[in-house]
């Protein structure tokens, strides 16, 4: 190929910058490389049209700039995910300067399946051969140099967990992209199958225009990939596009054979590369599994490991929070009123009552969420989460979706909308939206911390029991929901379940503090601008037109639906609008309550006196619809995004109203019947 | 070897034929054709007519089998063997407690599938 080619990847503006295309199969290590060449310099966004997430970045040394697109997770290039389209069709159409393709040393074998695949295209390679530490470990011994010259491509031998070996591999890439010479062995076709691909190549001649090479598409066609038979129908003059399908259905398990030759060709490199001894010797990941993924040892350890995540999660971030709520913000308060000191009262008031107290009381959730999501991108990165949902598959299987789809929905105990975008990782469209339309059912921890405040006040010492029951019910409502909608709306379809096992490993510090800082800078610029403006909101709505909280615009909208709140037990119009106000954000309960029972101090006395204002009965069924509730609007915001449809996130409203409502209802009826 | 005890509708019967006689050339050039040098693997390891073809999910943990063809269509069919699952691969069973999804090793991965997936995976396993 040639490397001066027009179409380069984003961010070329540079022209002594090189375009390099970081790609390789899931687990393998890909982001750790991405992240020691480009660190924080990275940009996260989404490919163009898609909801699979694109990482671009740069990486800059003396007179060296080079532009890297990281591209998604592939294990072939025969389109079967969205992912695999989109890495293909970057590298086709965008012609990157050189690719660097990362492997795992430890599965070479299916690892090269995608090298085998990437020779097939007109693209400069260098192999990143990862994680030789791990295989050395496993007794796997692999000669980087002698890959090297079975594949006539440079192989760099690299640890990027220690940032071993990638200077090394930019200064490979950068010579490749230079113009070293370039002539890879290549992978052949079974002889059997040489007549069709010669025929295909022929009827296809002339017709495949730029970028896509023609000797490609007729592999592809042989191979009876979707996306390309399509591309080939439309280019091609009907006489040869009959011949071109006639030829196809007969010879329409020819893919496997084509899979079974690259292996083949596989089998003689690592044969030549790879030193390793017998079989047999029970390693480390087989003896973990035999625990972790047993039926009944494997949901004890699951339960544990999701017990000790919460527990962390309390016993070291609340007394942060706690922290946070009473000095940082008390200290601010006091600062506001210092800096206000002439100001008119009402601007003091919109800084301590509407944006230190609002905003403030949000931010205290801050340490929550790091720890967190600490503790779920370690076991993520360890390797821990592929087998949480393994042992979740059967479970997952009453609702119609598969183990996969516990990982976005656990995500959702932190906050719903990395749930919610979490649920990209499923590739059945079906099984996605119902992934997503669940997702609000779990209680994320912005409604934890409304119960921790509110369930001590109304419950006394029930208030562990209590918090745990309403959690169980949100679960039990979840699974309820997705029993009902799969039976209902699917009629009990199946979804399959293919997931790799990653090998268990140390986690990286790198790659889990980059997960957090992915994961809560949403949440910061979320409480930074929804926040922010909802809690202005309700601040001037309870304040104007002037004459006090009581005779407030948000007053009479709360009496006004005071019959509605009724059948709950909310004869209180303070209670509904604190429930309302949780749209805009799930904490904004308590800074609503905060602000409308005039109490400043966001702590135990404000829980008091809304405890006084209701019966027994009213408060559990408002801690019910609280858990229940329509989901917040970056939630709404993120499911329209991700569906692209206003459908969808209006369904998700519609069906959590409705829950809610029921569950509320009914929880405050069966409470006034028993006395409460 | 017993070819009406060989899955209907696949091409089992046809793999185990070229198995027993691995010198016999394919009858058509399009079909699933076990090679050369698995069917002498075969030979060793599964003593011969002792060979039948069984889904994957039938497997005990610590067995491994040869797979002998892909059921479920070029979807499935193409996935799978992307992933290493062609024709001739060897799959050791690493976990399959009879219900739920099971735990295969396949070229030094460790893959999870679900049992309706692993019931598309033709097998022969020594007996």
């Amino acid at each position: 190929m040639t490397h001066c080619h027009d179409a380069r990847g984003p961010g070329a503006h540079d022209p002594a910058a090189l375009t390099v295309a970081l790609i390789g199969q899931p687990n393998v290590g890909k982001s750790t490389v991405f992240n020691m060449l480009t660190g924080l310099n990275q940009h996260v966004g989404n490919w163009p049209g898609k909801t699979v997430e694109q990482r671009t970045g740069v990486y800059r040394r003396k007179g060296l700039t080079l532009n890297l697109v990281d591209l998604p997770g592939a294990y072939s290039l025969t389109a079967n995910s969205e992912e695999e389209r989109i890495a293909r069709d970057y590298l086709i159409r965008s012609r990157p300067d050189v690719a660097i393709i990362v492997v795992n040393a430890a599965a070479l074998e299916r690892n090269l399946y995608l090298v085998a695949e990437l020779l097939a295209l007109p693209l400069r390679l260098v192999v990143a051969l990862n994680m030789t530490d791990v295989a050395e470990q496993q007794g796997i011994q692999v000669e980087a140099h002698v890959l090297a010259a079975a594949l006539a491509a440079p192989v760099v031998p690299i640890v990027a967990t220690r940032n071993q070996g990638v200077q090394e591999l930019v200064d490979q890439a950068v010579r490749l992209a230079g113009g070293a010479d370039w002539k890879p062995s290549r992978p052949a076709i079974r002889p059997e199958h040489e007549p069709q691909l010669t025929a295909l190549r022929e009827l296809i001649a002339g017709h495949i225009s730029h970028p896509y090479p023609a000797d490609w598409v007729a592999l592809k066609l042989l191979e009876g990939d979707r996306e390309i038979i399509e591309l080939a129908r439309q280019a091609l003059p009907a006489d040869a596009w009959q011949r071109v399908q006639a030829l196809l259905v007969k010879h329409e398990d020819a893919y496997l054979d084509i899979a079974g030759g690259r292996y083949e060709w596989i089998g003689r490199m690592v044969r030549a590369a790879v030193a390793r001894p017998k079989a047999g010797a029970i390693t480390f990941t087989d003896r973990l599994d035999r625990v972790a993924t047993h039926p009944v040892a494997g949901l004890a350890v699951l339960l544990a490991m999701f017990g000790l995540v919460f527990w962390l999660t309390y016993t070291v971030a609340t007394p942060a929070a706690g922290w946070l709520s009473e000095q940082a913000l008390g200290w601010l308060t006091g600062l506001a009123q210092a800096i206000l000191a002439g100001a008119p009262v009402w601007l003091n008031s919109l800084a301590a009552d509407g944006l230190i107290n609002g905003v403030g009381t949000v931010f205290t959730f801050l340490p929550i969420l790091i720890v967190f999501f600490t503790m779920l991108g370690i076991l993520e990165d360890m390797g821990y989460l592929a087998r949480a949902a393994y042992v979740m598959d059967r479970f997952m299987h009453l609702m119609g979706l598969h183990g996969r789809s516990f990982l976005p929905l656990f995500l959702g105990f932190g906050c719903n909308v990395p749930a919610v975008m979490g649920s990209r990782i499923i590739e059945e469209r079906r099984a996605r939206l119902l992934t997503i339309l669940l997702a609000p059912l779990v209680p994320c921890t912005a409604r934890l911390a409304v119960i921790a405040f509110l369930a001590p006040a109304f419950f006394g010492g029930y208030a562990t029991l209590v918090s745990w029951g309403l959690v169980t019910v949100n679960l039990f409502v979840l699974a309820l929901a997705g029993i009902a909608i799969n039976k209902l709306a699917y009629r009990g379809e199946h979804t399959a379940f293919i997931m790799e096992l990653p090998l268990y490993h140390i986690p990286n510090p790198r790659t889990v503090a980059l997960y957090v800082w992915h994961n809560t800078v949403g949440f910061v610029v979320k409480a930074g601008t929804l926040i922010l403006i909802a809690s202005m909101a309700v601040w001037a709505l309870s304040t104007l037109p002037g004459r006090g909280v009581e005779e407030s615009v948000l007053a009479a909208f709360g009496r006004w639906l005071e019959p509605a709140g009724r059948l709950l037990g909310l004869s209180d119009w303070r209670m509904i609008v604190a429930l309302l106000t949780s749209f805009f954000a799930k904490e904004n309960t308590i800074a609503t309550l905060g602000v409308l029972y005039g109490s400043s101090d966001v702590t135990g006395a404000l829980a008091g006196q809304v405890a006084a204002a209701l019966t027994p009965a009213a408060r559990l069924a408002f801690l019910v619809v609280v858990m229940l509730f329509i989901p917040c609007l970056a939630t709404t915001a993120t499911i329209r995004q991700e569906t692209r449809s206003w459908r969808w996130a209006l369904a998700s409203i519609g069906l959590l109203l409705v829950l809610s409502l029921a569950a509320g209802i009914g929880v405050y009826q069966v409470g006034r019947l028993i006395g409460w | 070897m017993n070819l009406t005890n060989a899955r209907p509708n696949s091409d089992a019967a046809f793999l185990l034929d070229t198995a027993a006689e691995p010198g016999e050339a394919p009858r058509q050039a399009d079909t699933v054709a076990l090679h050369h040098a698995q069917g002498a693997w075969m030979a060793t390891h599964t003593d011969g007519a002792a060979a039948t073809a069984q889904t994957l999910s039938s497997l005990p943990a610590g067995r491994s089998g040869l797979v002998v063809s892909l059921a479920g269509g070029h979807g499935f069919g193409s996935r799978v063997a992307s992933l290493g699952f062609t024709i001739g691969a060897e799959i050791k069973v690493m976990q399959n407690h009879g219900r739920g999804p099971m735990i295969v090793s396949v070229r030094g991965t460790l893959v999870a599938l679900g049992r309706g997936e692993a019931e598309k995976v033709h097998v022969v396993s020594e007996a």
